[in-house]
């Protein structure tokens, strides 16, 4: 037996404290509940008797004597009050009712429960307002997320009430019925109505639905704003760095670089030298990483990249080619650069081949020369763009 | 009333159990917070005193020869160290990461095996391995680190740091520090200096419990799988500031709240989900039960 509300059946200990109709009147734990006259409160009318409902001979979860399963619906065919051949979802069992909501009977709560939820949802209107207008006069994060939260906290408090006071709520008890194959037009029409019947509670109260459409409206608005935060253009900088034939390799705090700077083991960042102060951005994008690998280390010079090595010292881009972190673990051991954010793994002594992680591309190699002065520099341009793919890239 | 006393029970034995994981969640991150502090200890030195490097050569032949060979030459089982220097004898010996119970134990930090005077004998021979052994080319001697900037130097803030930058500054600033550690070391150790993991099952230890010289000379040394920066890669006057820097971090203001063994978006993401996502879960179940 399934129904299609939630089921209460003998072994749950639960089903007499969350079905509703179920309970007795002593044992309501509202505190509203006490100060109301009996009269005036709507109990949901006539609620059945579960363990009525079950005593059907034919219920799976009381054998009885009658042999079990698909035996039973041959021998009688009403099932709990639902006939084989009627439309599903008819069913709401005779004596139950699923349509009772807390103001039923009562209009003026229903007002006044109408009202609070639609004050909630203003509440969440003007926050977003609020937001906005934060957001345009330049932005404070502490005051955009105390708005952020009171719109979204307000949004969701008046569906929860919305949902308390308004509309129906009850447990039913009841067979889904019998599963056809194809269904008849009958059943389908039937299948129809009872979604519709679902709807009904809602289109019941238009004006929730307008204040909800502008709430909607402003936070709609609202998805549009980070497109301004997206930053500038790039214009095609992100295939491009400063690195020159010729350029020299200088560190973060504009050092020229010796080869024998470099310890063996030793790993250095270095930056393209310029003129003008860089942007933190190309500084970034153009970081790279020099490392002396020491003699006899094993590395393997790929095809077309002889003489891009000095010795043992070889420079790749920091730029991880999946998300764009600065790949910085180096393991002297095995001679591994790892990027701290997805922990992609390079293996240097390979060309910074990845051989782990979500990083699908080697890391761009720079070829270094040394300059009339004893100084290193990058003897050409990157020979592609460095960082993750992006869809443009040639 | 018997009514009101009964909801209050089943509330309580509602939240009982979210709240329960909320308090043991807060101790054993109390806990956590509270670990580590700061090693004291006088600064090492090198003697050349040759009474001094005799005692050094005893120790060396009676717990290091066994692995590293008669004079330091290397054998199968350990590495020369011939031109490891004083700064890396100081560092393994004064950190407990030397001497090893087996060859194939992970070098990690424990408490001294030696006692300082013992530490500057055998580092004081380690020192003088390159003479014993005939060798020209020495290994790096033990950091000099310069002090943190105080009065007239910490007022003009603009000259200290161009100073730091060209190396040419005496003194040493933790805002230096921290953009060189940045730069060079948050990549592995965290910015938090929580340490963390490597390829190959290497472990990043914690700047938790190391001196100023420790850090120096770790920064020279470059032990285990950690790459080596030489005078050419970081200056001395960038290797003070990451020492103070590293210390600071031991004992950091955490402006932002709480700092959860700085171990960074993980555990603050555990935090922000059980703890905040959990109270959310409480409130609705409240919720949901007065309606």
């Amino acid at each position: 037996m399934t129904t299609g509300h939630r089921q209460t059946g003998p072994g749950d200990g639960d089903g007499a404290r969350t079905e509703p109709g179920a309970r007795q009147p002593g044992t309501r734990t509202e505190p509203g509940a006490s100060t109301e006259p009996d009269g005036s409160r709507a109990e949901p009318p006539a609620p059945a008797e579960p363990d009525g409902a079950r005593a059907e001979p034919h219920a799976p979860a009381e054998p009885g004597s009658l042999a079990p399963g698909t035996q039973a619906y041959i021998e009688d065919p009403s099932h709990f009050g639902i006939l084989p051949g009627q439309p599903w979802p008819d069913d709401v069992p005779h004596g139950q009712d699923d349509t009772w909501w807390r103001y039923k009977d009562d209009p003026r709560g229903a007002r006044r429960a109408e009202l609070r939820i639609a004050a909630f949802w203003m509440l969440a209107v003007v926050a977003g307002v609020g937001l906005a207008t934060v957001y345009v006069l330049g932005g404070q994060p502490q005051l955009e997320g105390t708005f952020l939260a009171i719109g979204f906290g307000g949004l969701g408090t008046g569906f929860v009430f919305w949902a308390r006071d308004l509309l129906p709520g009850h447990d039913v008890t009841a067979s889904r019925g019998h599963l056809h194959h194809e269904s008849s037009q009958t059943a389908r029409r039937g299948a129809t109505q009872a979604l519709g019947r679902g709807l009904e509670p809602l289109a019941r109260r238009p004006f929730l639905g307008r204040v909800l459409g502008l709430v909607g409206g402003v936070f709609g608005l609202g998805l549009l704003f980070p497109l301004a935060s997206l930053g500038p253009r790039t214009h095609g900088n992100l295939a491009k760095t400063p690195w020159r034939a010729g350029t020299r390799m200088v560190t973060e705090s504009g050092r020229p670089v010796r080869p024998t700077d470099i310890e063996v083991n030793g790993i250095l960042t270095v930056f393209p030298q310029s003129n003008l102060p860089l942007d933190s951005a190309t500084m970034a994008q153009s970081s790279s990483l020099l490392i002396n690998l020491g003699p006899n280390s094993g590395f393997e010079v790929l095809p077309g990249r002889q003489g891009w090595n000095l010795g043992g010292l070889v420079c790749f881009s920091k730029i991880c080619t999946h998300a764009g972190c600065p790949v910085g673990l180096y393991n002297t051991r095995n001679h591994e650069l790892i990027c701290p954010c997805h922990q992609s793994t390079f293996a240097v002594l390979k060309a910074c081949k990845p051989i782990f992680g979500p990083a699908p591309r080697s890391l761009p190699q720079l070829p270094i020369g040394v300059d009339a002065e004893g100084y290193l520099v990058s003897a050409a341009p990157y020979d592609q763009p460095v960082g993750p793919g992006y869809w443009s890239r040639g | 009333m018997a009514t009101v006393r009964g909801a209050f029970r089943g509330r309580r034995r509602l939240i009982a159990g979210p709240l329960a994981i909320l308090g043991v969640v807060a101790v054993v991150f109390s806990l956590l917070a509270s670990l580590g502090g700061v090693s004291g200890g006088a600064t090492p030195s090198v003697s050349t005193n040759p009474q001094v490097i005799a005692a050094g050569q005893q120790l060396f032949d009676l717990h290091c020869s066994s692995c590293h060979g008669v004079n330091g030459v290397g054998t199968f089982r350990a590495p020369s160290l011939v031109q490891a220097g004083a700064a890396a004898a100081d560092f393994y010996l004064s950190t407990g990461r030397m001497p090893l119970n087996a060859t194939n134990d992970e070098p990690i930090s424990n408490r001294p095996f030696f006692n300082q005077g013992q530490i500057q004998q055998l580092t004081s021979y380690v020192a003088d391995l390159p003479a014993i052994n005939g060798v020209a080319a020495t290994g790096p001697g033990i950091p000099t680190i310069l002090p943190l900037c105080t009065g007239s130097a910490a007022d003009n803030p603009e000259s200290v740091q161009v100073a730091q930058q060209k190396g040419t500054s005496t003194c040493v600033t933790l805002s230096f520090g921290q953009r060189t550690f940045a730069l060079n070391c948050a990549q592995c150790h965290q910015i938090a200096g929580s340490g963390g993991l490597l390829s190959g099952a290497d472990v990043i230890p914690s700047v938790q419990n190391a001196t100023l010289v420790q850090v120096g000379e770790a920064i020279r040394v470059g032990p285990g799988a950690m790459p080596r920066f030489g005078p050419g890669q970081l200056s001395e006057v960038e290797v003070s500031a990451l020492a103070h820097y590293a210390v600071y971090l031991q004992r950091p203001k955490h402006p932002g709240g709480a700092r959860i063994s700085g171990f960074g978006p993980v555990a603050e993401g555990f935090v922000g989900i059980v703890v905040g996502l959990g109270l959310l879960l409480v409130i609705s179940r409240l919720m949901g039960t007065r309606s």
